[in-house]
């Protein structure tokens, strides 16, 4: 029920009470999931602020568009990916690099196991389990945006290849490519063994009583 | 007469071969999306193969610390001051 003339900003925006309530609910309801994401894709609190901003601001803006065909959640994360791609290309961003999955195959020799500490950790491991998802993140901002965003929705969010693929607008395959890239990259990059690569190699985890689990470390 | 000899293969050569192969499907296998029987043939090679027993253990664990990764909550007055600027931003245009 209209109460009273509803107002319209010049894109068509409706701004009267009903608009503002059903921009209330969707905030609400998601707003803390789509910072996750916008901290995970940026890196950096500020960004990710202003990347949430940006966001919720386009979908104010074509709320009335949403018929919902696709979940609202993937709603928002394919706004929110466009959103980013706007903030990059005014950021001037550098050109985007390619994955070369030959050079990510790791050789047959040399190449030792990451330490990924299990559940039940004790305290020890827990501060070790601390650094390792700083050298987790540190990873993930080195991929190139593209390879970012697919494993960042997929892995850390949680979306399926296919929902991945509707919010990048890729076929499911080329998600799966990038994903696989972007995972071995991580690993890669976690085991401290890229020549010039960020991060010092991780510390070894301690050995456990129930450890079958390899020891050693590259770069040792 | 000579006989051309071949060169000698190295001793791991065709398993380089095979496990560069296997590496390139494992993010798939992790995630179960390849049929049955390639699995099966996966599984062979990696209880014959330390190596790439290694890397996909560590894929794996790279997998799961993404899953597990945390981040740090928006604020509630964070939450308040963006979503007054988008009212603003929306009524000002
Ligand atoms: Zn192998």
């Amino acid at each position: 029920m209209p109460s009273r003339t509803s107002k319209r900003s010049r894109d068509g925006a409706a701004i009267d009470g009903k608009s503002v309530a059903a921009f209330d609910r969707l905030y609400r309801d998601h707003v803390d999931r789509m910072y996750r994401f916008a901290q995970r894709l940026c890196g950096s609190p500020d960004d990710a602020k202003d990347l949430v901003q940006e966001t919720f601001l386009s979908a104010y803006r074509s709320l009335k568009d949403f018929r919902g065909e696709s979940s609202i959640s993937t709603w928002l994360y394919t706004i929110a990916a466009h959103a980013c791609q706007r903030m990059r290309r005014k950021r001037k961003g550098e050109p985007e690099r390619e994955l070369s999955l030959d050079a990510l195959i790791p050789t047959a020799d040399g190449d030792m196991p990451l330490q990924v500490p299990g559940t039940d950790l004790t305290p020890e491991e827990r501060l070790e389990h601390k650094e390792l998802r700083h050298s987790l993140f540190s990873a993930v901002h080195q991929l190139p945006k593209k390879y970012r965003m697919v494993l960042v929705l997929r892995d850390m969010e949680g979306l399926s290849a296919r929902e991945v693929g509707a919010v990048m607008g890729l076929t499911e395959r080329a998600v799966k490519s990038r994903l696989h890239r972007a995972r071995l990259f991580v690993r890669h990059e976690l085991n401290g063994q890229r020549p010039g690569g960020a991060g010092p190699p991780l510390q070894a985890a301690r050995p456990r009583a129930d450890a079958g689990r390899p020891s050693g470390i590259a770069g040792d | 007469m000579t006989t051309r000899r071949r060169k000698p293969r190295a001793p791991n050569r065709q398993s380089t071969v095979q496990c560069r192969k296997l590496l390139r499907t494992i993010s798939e296998y992790l995630d179960n999306d390849l049929p049955r029987p390639m699995c099966a043939e996966i599984r062979k090679h990696l209880g014959a193969c330390p190596k790439c027993e290694l890397v996909v253990r560590s894929l794996k664990r790279t997998i799961n610390l993404c899953k597990k990764a945390d981040v740090a909550r928006l604020t509630a007055s964070d939450k308040t001051r963006i979503r007054k600027e988008i009212l603003t931003a929306v009524s000002r245009l």
